[in-house]
């Protein structure tokens, strides 16, 4: 299924691997991938159309499928029949029969059954594939109401709301899953037996039945209007929902935000922030949705009037589809268009003569907006066909010019890639037409389409006069990429919402603010910014006690939310123990504490912190704690090792993280290459990856040292610290073998993985596993083209496998100077307990995106973490081989001598051993002396 | 008597008149108390201790300072490298600085402005010298490895940052470029104070030419502005420290550009040993009042 997904967005990215293929023979295998799914949708259906477009409703209970790894449910809530459960290995065959030649939309009434937040998917395919490029994803839309809406914390600003899933049966009508078509798939059948697959690729689900139905007809407004001809216009009293005041959303991301930019945006306070609108970058991905509820006192038409902001698109507008109860009212309000503007604006949905009527009976309906591409839409699927053709066509020249052309040589391209030329020609055409077609939407020659100007540009030149394609290629390249990220950042649809307005004859018109008002309002904001209580943003409660601790956090103010709240909810109520959460930056800890005004707790602390601190008596031992065993089971033991420090433990860790091996599967798959299980598989990928001007990438310094060391069996320290271990053999063996790396192997030194990560160029390496977080949010593009794994193992003597992985982490700790100890302990049992760890990781992720997944250093509240099945498996395996090395007085200088060492290796190709050795006796005398100065006993 | 009552009087008279002064002193006073003079007299007092910022300082004498005349090694190497960065960025830069300033003084008004700017435009953008960084990336990216790679020049990246044959002659350059700064601009200053008529004079005079204009009218009469521009330039060249900390990484390489302010960071910060990174700094502030003075008697010899 990963091969599947790679598929679909392999079409809009140029893909790096390719262009180094200098032999034909990967070429061409490069080319059969890149047109296995040649056939898009329009061209699809334009071959069915005799098709009968009315066919009676075919109904398939999902128990009566095939299955495979998956349940039936006999009595499943609320549902008549039984129901399948089915999850991320869940695959489940339908077969119908299909009475006639048909054109059939497929409908799934399904319920989520997942505990994480992020969407659950499906592959589907019709008779074993799929059908036409665009199909074989679906992806289930969820729903989210808010839970202690309205909370106020006690500075009296407003707090976020959570999200709680709404769990209830829904339909979805199978569509395009990058959005790019607006209406739902019509599939072809032709008369007889057919079979409809389906796999998981995340999240659980349970599905009832599958239908396929009857393409549906679209009405127009005149129709629509026709149909209501005896109704009138109510009289009723315009209806104001604020936008914030959503019932449902489809994703929990979607939050109320605070909108200080303009005074007429409602509710709005000077002094206290208020959530007052909803939307903006949140609410940009195509098929997020935001329903309201409308309360409406009597039958008649009704029109509908929106105060929005869309002010992140430059250039053109963003669309919205509109529901009413479910269903759109008229084709009209399927791309409700929202233009440009720096500043709020109302906007009465109608078609510029007159304003649109919708029929509302008495009672209350349910109005959603459904972010779509709208009209652009189809041009965006157009330029991402074009996209594919155009990487195939590059492919092509590669295959006669390899990646650097030589300029000088005469290619003769017009007799040895005619139809590349030609090629070149056709999608000029193509893309001209796309952009005309754009600028009739938009109306001017915008900065929007200079991207696509910039490619045509090139096309024009390279299919006039062949011969600059040998100059040219590289900057051809690089439009190509460029036109790919274009096309990724075009489908965000971001739009802020303060006010929705339902209204009869009488039209009440929003007044925006003036200049004065303007300015007087941010005066005040300014005025007030001076007396806000910063410490206390996002209390909820306090309580009568006197015990009371302070507790500084060194992160973002949305994490030192989450925690605010998990706090008021929870501890504060239970241990009866108020809590002073500050956000302080970590390095204003030393200075604070010498000022002895220092926290209770310190959280967030880098690895080497707690020891530091234990050394000089400022930190409690937690090993003498009440109940202190109990909550070390929570750990996997090596972790707690770096806090660990001449018999006592003076931190817990938080978060836990290690190196794991990423690779992207689509180069590995081009080049048939198989993911390296053993170190000497590692080693021979490199050579491979070389050949094709790609390599490898591991951690330098420390990190990557002791990978290799601890593989080797070697450690850093003897005695505790007392002495390097550096001069033993296998250090010193281990030191040559982790420098070879670099100056025989020639890894790089100096990288940036992420980058070079997304382009291919490092397409398998070494990164400690938060790399996730970053790669998911910094590079969209390959999104499903990757994958992490445990590290490369080695036998050692005894013939077991062995991969070991340095963690790394922060902690959180109780300061010496703290006065109620027994109330800084409960904090941290209750802190690092499964189900906070659990529940900050859930609502970190559900609030910043995946890009906030938590490394949770807690054993069981890792499992809930939102990771697909196999990730859990990986991180499992590798977890379960974790080491950590101490941290001792004086070891600083493990790490500096290590980078001197190889820094001197590395540049002068010198004798690795040597160097080291060269360092050895003075970074002992460093960790002699260190010790001396805390009274240790030392070797000296 | 009257003698005395007289001076009496006038004392009390004086005081009166003094006071207003005193008062108009005082804040500045206070100020440069509090956040000068102190923390000189503290750092002093904590050279004598051992004190790691989190428990009581423990006085411990003169050891802090025998050790690190006699038994640190880094530090020895810490005063080569501050030593000849200062000798190669101080006079360096203090000669450039003249010598850029009086021939942009020689431009027309507007391009002197425009010209101006770019010159000082390093040293009041903060860090801008971190582009040095980029261009000097151990990265196969970075400028120079991309294009002396393309050249062929080089096969494989060099760790130009890391590698200790190339860091020194990097941090002078970037020092130098940095250098053009407060002095540079006190310098224009004190070119444009001067009144043409002295030139005429001269010349009535008998200097024969640019240079004796130059080294007998111009210097003289920019004495001021000479002498704060020198003592700025040796402050900076014994205070480089920031600039290699963020180019090359504290500690550096081998210690192959550790500067005395590093080590003080590396003592204060990463090593929490603050006795000794004050008598780190005991040693810098002396180093820097002998220099001071010297500087002094020398420019008093301008134009003689």
């Amino acid at each position: 299924m990963v091969i599947l997904a790679a598929c679909l967005l392999i079409s809009t990215v140029p893909v790096f691997a390719v262009e180094n293929h200098s032999d034909d023979e990967l070429a061409d295998e490069t080319l059969i991938t890149a047109n296995k799914n040649e056939l898009t949708y329009s061209e699809y259906i334009k071959n069915f159309e005799g098709f009968c477009e009315d066919a009676d409703t075919l109904h398939i209970e999902a128990e009566s499928a095939l299955l495979k790894n998956s349940q039936i449910l006999e009595d499943f809530s609320n549902a008549s029949t039984p129901v399948v459960l089915m999850q991320d290995d869940s695959f489940a065959e339908f077969t119908i029969n299909i009475p006639q030649d048909a054109l059939y939309n497929i409908k799934i009434k399904y319920a989520i059954h997942s505990d994480n937040k992020s969407a659950v998917e499906q592959t589907m395919l019709l008779d074993g594939s799929k059908p036409f490029d665009e199909a074989g994803y679906v992806i289930y839309n969820r729903t989210f109401e808010e839970e202690r809406k309205g909370q106020k914390d006690i500075s009296g600003n407003d707090v976020v709301p959570t999200s709680k899933e709404v769990s209830s049966w829904k339909t979805l009508t199978v569509s395009d899953s990058s959005y790019y078509i607006q209406e739902p798939f019509c599939f072809a059948l032709k008369e007889g037996v057919h079979t409809i697959s389906s796999t998981g690729v995340s999240g659980k689900l349970v599905i009832d039945y599958i239908e396929l139905v009857a393409p549906k007809k679209s009405v127009t407004y005149s129709e629509y209007l026709a149909q209501y001809s005896d109704k009138n216009v109510s009289k009723a009293e315009p209806i104001e929902i604020e936008a914030e005041d959503y019932s449902e959303k489809s994703a929990v991301t979607i939050i109320p935000s605070t909108d200080r930019s303009s005074p007429s945006t409602t509710p709005q306070d000077a002094k206290n922030l208020r959530l007052n609108s909803v939307g903006g970058t949140r609410w940009s991905e195509p098929g997020q949705s935001i329903s309201w509820t409308v309360n409406v006192p009597s039958d008649g038409m009704y029109s509908l009037s929106l105060r929005y902001k869309q002010s992140d698109v430059d250039g053109i507008f963003v669309s919205r589809k509109m529901y009413i109860d479910g269903e759109v009212p008229f084709s009209e309000v399927e791309a409700v268009r929202f233009p440009y503007g720096k500043k709020w604006n109302t906007m009465t949905l109608g078609n510029g003569s007159e304003d649109y009527l919708f029929y509302l009976s008495a009672g209350k309906h349910t109005i959603t907006f459904e972010a779509v591409l709208g009209d652009v839409g189809e041009i965006l699927g157009e330029i991402s066909d074009s996209l594919v053709e155009l990487n195939a066509l590059y492919r092509k020249i590669l295959m006669v010019t390899g990646p650097s052309p030589d300029r000088y040589r005469d290619y003769n391209f017009k007799e040895s890639i005619p139809d590349v030329i030609k090629g070149f020609g056709e999608q000029y055409e193509k893309l001209v037409a796309v952009r005309n077609e754009i600028e009739g939407i938009t109306g001017s020659n915008s900065s929007y389409i200079s991207v696509l100007n910039t490619l045509i540009y090139e096309l024009e030149l390279l299919h006039k006069d062949p011969v600059k394609i040998a100059t040219h290629l590289d900057l051809y390249k690089s439009n190509l990429g460029s036109l790919g990220t274009w096309l990724l950042s075009a489908t965000a649809q971001p739009l802020f919402l303060d006010k929705i307005t339902v209204f009869g004859e009488e039209k009440t018109e929003t007044k925006e603010s003036n200049i004065f008002e303007n300015i007087l309002f941010n005066v005040k904001c300014f005025m007030f910014s001076f007396i806000q209580d910063y410490e206390h943003i996002g209390q909820t409660s306090t309580i009568e006690t006197d015990r009371s601790i302070t507790v500084w956090l060194p992160s973002g103010r949305d994490q030192a939310q989450i925690v605010r709240r998990l706090i008021d909810n929870n501890f504060a109520q239970e241990k009866n123990i108020q809590v002073n959460l500050q956000l302080v930056a970590a390095s204003n800890l030393l200075p604070s504490v010498l000022a002895g005004i220092g926290p209770d707790i310190a959280m967030g602390n880098t690895m080497d912190t707690p020891v530091n601190y234990a050394v000089r008596n400022a930190v409690v031992d937690l090993s003498g704690m009440d109940g202190f065993d109990e909550v070390t089971s929570r750990f996997y033991s090596e972790s707690l090792v770096p806090y660990s420090y001449n018999g006592g433990v003076y931190a817990l860790p938080e978060s836990l993280t290690f190196p794991m091996l990423f690779y992207r599967t689509d180069i590995f798959e081009e080049l048939s290459l198989k993911v390296p299980t053993t170190w000497d598989e590692f080693l021979s990928l490199i050579p491979i990856l070389q050949s094709q001007n790609m390599n490898i990438a591991i951690p330098t310094g420390l990190n990557g040292y002791t990978l290799i060391l601890y593989k080797n069996g070697g450690k850093l320290y003897r005695d505790g610290g007392a002495e390097s271990a550096l001069d033993e053999e296998v250090a010193l063996s281990s030191f040559q073998e982790f420098t070879e790396l670099f100056t025989m192997y020639q890894l790089p030194v100096s990288y940036d993985f992420a980058n070079r990560f997304r382009t291919g160029e490092i397409p398998c390496g070494i990164q400690s596993y938060d790399m996730y977080n970053k790669l998911s949010v910094f590079a969209p593009e390959i999104k499903g083209m990757w994958d992490f794994v445990p590290i490369p193992s080695i036998i050692d003597e005894n013939g077991n496998e062995r991969n070991i992985s340095i963690v790394d982490g922060t902690a959180i700790m109780i300061m010496n100077n703290a006065k109620d100890k027994e109330a800084c302990w409960e904090f941290l049992k209750w802190w690092t307990d499964d189900v906070t760890q659990s529940r900050f990781g859930i609502e970190m992720e559900s609030i910043l995106g995946t890009s906030a997944k938590y490394a949770t250093a807690n054993k069981n509240a890792l499992e809930n973490m939102n990771w697909t099945g196999t990730q859990v498996k990986n991180l499992q395996t590798q977890i379960s081989r974790i080491a950590a090395y101490e941290q001792v007085p004086g070891g600083y200088y493990t790490s500096r001598v290590i980078s001197f060492a190889f820094n001197e290796a590395y540049a002068n190709l010198s004798d690795p051993v040597e160097d080291l050795e060269n360092y050895i006796e003075e970074l002992n005398e460093e960790l002699y002396r260190k010790r001396e100065e805390f009274n240790l006993n030392t070797k000296k | 008597m009257d003698c005395k009552m007289i001076s009496k009087e006038k004392s009390i008279k004086n005081a009166k008149s003094t006071f207003i002064s005193y008062t108009f002193v005082l804040p500045f006073f206070i100020l440069f108390l509090v956040f000068t003079v102190l923390p000189v007299a503290i750092s002093l007092i904590l050279s004598l201790t051992s004190f790691n910022i989190l428990e009581t300082p423990v006085f411990v004498g003169f050891s802090n300072y025998t050790r690190l005349l006699f038994h640190d090694r880094t530090f020895l190497i810490a005063i080569k490298n501050t030593a000849l960065i200062a000798i190669m960025t101080g006079p360096g830069g203090y000669i450039l600085c003249l010598l850029f300033a009086w021939l942009i003084n020689e431009l027309p008004p507007k391009m002197r402005a425009i010209v101006t700017l770019i010159f000082y435009a390093p040293s009041i953008s903060g860090n801008a010298y971190l582009i040095w960084g980029v261009l000097f990336s151990g990265d196969q990216y970075g400028y120079v490895n991309s294009i002396l790679l393309r050249l062929n020049v080089i096969s494989s990246p060099v760790i130009w940052l890391q590698d200790t044959k190339y860091m020194m002659t990097i941090v002078i350059i970037v020092s130098l470029w940095l250098s053009l700064g407060t002095s540079f601009l006190s310098f224009i200053a004190g070119f444009q104070g001067i009144d043409r008529s002295y030139y005429e004079a001269a010349a009535v005079d008998g200097i024969r030419n640019r240079w004796q204009e130059l080294w007998f009218v111009t210097l003289p009469l920019i004495r001021p502005q000479m002498m704060f521009s020198a003592i700025m330039s040796i402050t900076a060249a014994f205070g480089v420290g920031a600039v290699i900390t963020n180019l090359c990484g504290n500690p550096s390489t081998g210690y192959a550009v550790h500067t005395i302010v590093n080590h003080l960071e590396d003592y204060g910060s990463t090593k929490f040993e603050m006795g000794y990174a004050s008598a780190i700094a005991t040693i810098l502030f002396v180093v820097m009042v002998v220099c001071n003075l010297v500087i002094k008697r020398l420019i008093s010899k301008v134009g003689e």
